[in-house]
């Protein structure tokens, strides 16, 4: 084999691993909760305890907060979607909620609050 | 040339009779001395200080205070030749929206009986002489390079970038002192006449109650009591000595019309403004780094951006015309002032939403704001006179300021499309910090401070209507043929800018009316 082919195949195997890195980041070094019944919603967060530790200030904002309703809500606005999907649209439609001060995305509010409500 | 001549060497019971009298030897004053230079009629510059800064003269400014806290009155503007510019001034320029000049359903008591295009004419010789460097403003983003910095990319929305301008003295940072910048250029003027130490103590109206016939005038002494007193007899009189005391001489002078010249409506004093500046209404957070030095200062006017030939400027968030006018807002002016290191709560906000919105933020940056708000007009907030009196004999000011919970609430609405458009555009998130009038007025009293522009605005406003105003579309007072006002006194409503260039182009339209006044 010539150099020049092994410095390409080794250039090519670097960079596909360097790309692939987050997804194998997320795969095989997510942290791992105790199982929920809204683990399809809490999923589509990147890091729960962040979510869960604003989610202290999100539940002031929703004094009527109930997670049943919430996660109903979550999953019909979710669907197949990211969050960051439904986020970015609520954020250009003014769909937020001010949780002590913080102006966020409404469905963000809604998963940091249900982060919190599952976290011991 | 003329010297300047000190009141206090002449002779008892002088009289003067220049064409054209201006009280008040501040910005508008100055600038009005300056344009009518080369015309061929004889002007007095009567100024109550001296060319440095006299205690017992700014003493004359003692007042009360009452309703919302404020400045008080005698460290709120300089009674020395230059008037606040002296060290009062930070130098803000920016001129005034076109909306500000409108008639607005949701505005009582708005609208200028001219629009922008009456001032426009007058702008360039404005910001020549606040030396704030070439016309760029809302334009200055056009003749950025990338070493200035970016202008934040905001998602499409009711605020924009706008800009501030500085006043600049030459190889200087400094806004321009009006006293010295200009001291040579009036002693050039061979028919302009300043005066110092001359203090006005009343306006002498004729018996038709149409006409002023003489202007009485003191000195100070040492101790703060009057000392020379002498008449000036001109043939018309310009007030140009502030929103404070151009109401405070006009109430006073109260011999032949016992509420006071001009004021047969009832509204000399009223409807009194200003820009109150509340610190740290909410925190910015950006996701991707520190801010554009474009938008980021401590106050520090050395630490404002130096852009294209040494123009100072700096970037600021205001809300748009057509913003404002679906939302029915009044002015208001956003500033990024100091980084802050945010909590626990603030950390887990910013983490979860920039997550959400697939933003990194391990470098985010957080900074507080501030604001310049404009106020509903009010006629409640005004200007009387107290049963004090100075050491001339003069009425004391008794002022009362009011803010509405109203005034609050509608800013509140700017800061939260502010929000907004930053989530949208994923650059980064806001916290509001005041939900109630104890919280703003709290961001009013920082530090022990009262947080205002102390741009006194508004108390002789400008209408065609005699009834919703104290000087008409010329700054003439209505029903007095020869007396006329300078100066943001007569802005019935004021929008978000500083007033300093506004007004010297008002002052400079004003000397174009009285060269045909006066001819």
């Amino acid at each position: 084999m010539k150099r020049r082919n092994l410095l390409a195949g080794a250039s090519a195997f670097v960079i596909v691993v360097a790309a692939s890195g987050p997804l194998l980041k997320r795969r095989f070094f997510r942290k791992r909760y105790s199982p929920t019944p809204y683990d399809d919603v809490l999923n589509k967060l990147d890091d729960r305890e962040w979510a869960a530790q604003f989610g202290e200030t999100a539940l002031k904002a929703l004094p009527d907060f109930n997670p049943e309703r919430v996660v109903a809500q979550l999953r019909g606005q979710l669907g197949q979607k990211s969050l960051q999907m439904v986020a970015q649209y609520e954020a250009e439609a003014g769909q937020l909620v001010e949780a002590e001060g913080w102006l966020v995305p409404q469905s963000v509010v809604l998963i940091a609050a249900l982060a919190k409500s599952v976290t011991p | 040339m003329t010297a300047f001549l000190d009141a206090r060497t002449l002779p008892d019971n002088t009289t003067l009779t220049p064409d054209l009298a201006i009280i008040g030897g501040g910005p508008a004053g100055i600038s009005l001395a300056l344009a009518l230079k080369d015309s061929p009629f004889s002007v007095a510059l009567l100024e109550s200080g001296g060319l440095e800064f006299e205690p017992q003269t700014q003493k004359l400014y003692q007042g009360r205070e009452t309703g919302v806290r404020y400045t008080a009155l005698d460290q709120n503007r300089l009674r020395v030749f230059g008037g606040s510019t002296a060290n009062h001034w930070g130098g803000f320029c920016r001129p005034l929206d076109t909306i500000d000049f409108e008639e607005r359903s949701w505005v009582p008591n708005s609208g200028w009986p001219f629009g922008i295009g009456a001032l426009k004419p007058y702008f360039a010789r404005a910001q020549a002489l606040v030396e704030a460097g070439p016309w760029m403003y809302d334009d200055t983003a056009r003749h950025l390079n990338r070493a200035d910095g970016e202008v934040m990319k905001l998602a499409r929305g009711g605020v924009y970038t706008s800009f501030f301008q500085f006043s600049k003295t030459r190889d200087d940072n400094h806004p321009t002192w009006f006293g010295p910048r200009y001291f040579a250029d009036l002693k050039a003027a061979p028919r302009v006449q300043p005066y110092l130490h001359a203090s006005i103590t009343g306006l002498r109206i004729n018996r038709d109650a149409n006409r002023i016939e003489q202007l009485d005038v003191a000195t100070v002494t040492e101790m703060g009591g009057a000392g020379k007193r002498f008449t000036v007899k001109p043939r018309v009189i310009v007030l140009a000595c502030g929103a404070i005391e151009n109401a405070r001489l006009l109430l006073a002078s109260n011999d032949v019309m016992p509420a006071g010249v001009g004021n047969q409506n009832d509204l000399v004093g009223r409807f009194f403004a200003d820009h109150p500046i509340p610190r740290d209404v909410a925190t910015l957070v950006l996701f991707g780094g520190p801010v554009s030095s474009l938008y980021w200062n401590t106050n520090d006017i050395n630490a404002t951006t130096t852009i294209g030939d040494g123009s100072l400027v700096r970037a600021v968030f205001s809300p748009t015309e057509s913003f404002i006018r679906g939302q029915h807002l009044m002015g208001s002016l956003t500033t990024v002032e100091n980084p802050v290191k945010l909590d626990e709560v603030g950390t887990a906000a910013v983490v979860t939403t920039a997550q959400a919105l697939g933003v990194d933020a391990s470098d985010a940056h957080a900074y507080l704001l501030g604001v310049g708000l404009e106020l509903l007009p009010d006629p409640e907030r005004r200007v009387t006179l107290s049963g004090e009196r100075d050491g001339l004999g003069m009425p004391r000011t008794a002022l009362n300021v009011t803010i509405s919970d109203a005034d609050f609430l509608l800013y509140r609405k700017v800061l939260r499309e502010l929000g907004r458009q930053l989530l949208a555009s994923r650059l980064g998130m806001l916290r509001l910090s005041y939900r109630d009038r104890g919280g703003w007025m709290g961001g009013m009293t920082k530090d022990k401070q009262a947080w205002w522009g102390n741009h006194h605005l508004g108390t002789t406003r400008m209408s065609a209507d005699p009834k919703k105003g104290v000087v008409d579309a010329d700054g003439r007072v209505h029903g007095i043929e020869n007396l006329f006002v300078a100066g943001s006194s007569v802005f019935p409503t004021y929008g978000s800018s500083n007033p300093t260039m506004n007004l010297i182009a008002l002052a400079l339209r004003l000397a174009d009316h009285l060269k045909t006044v006066l001819t």
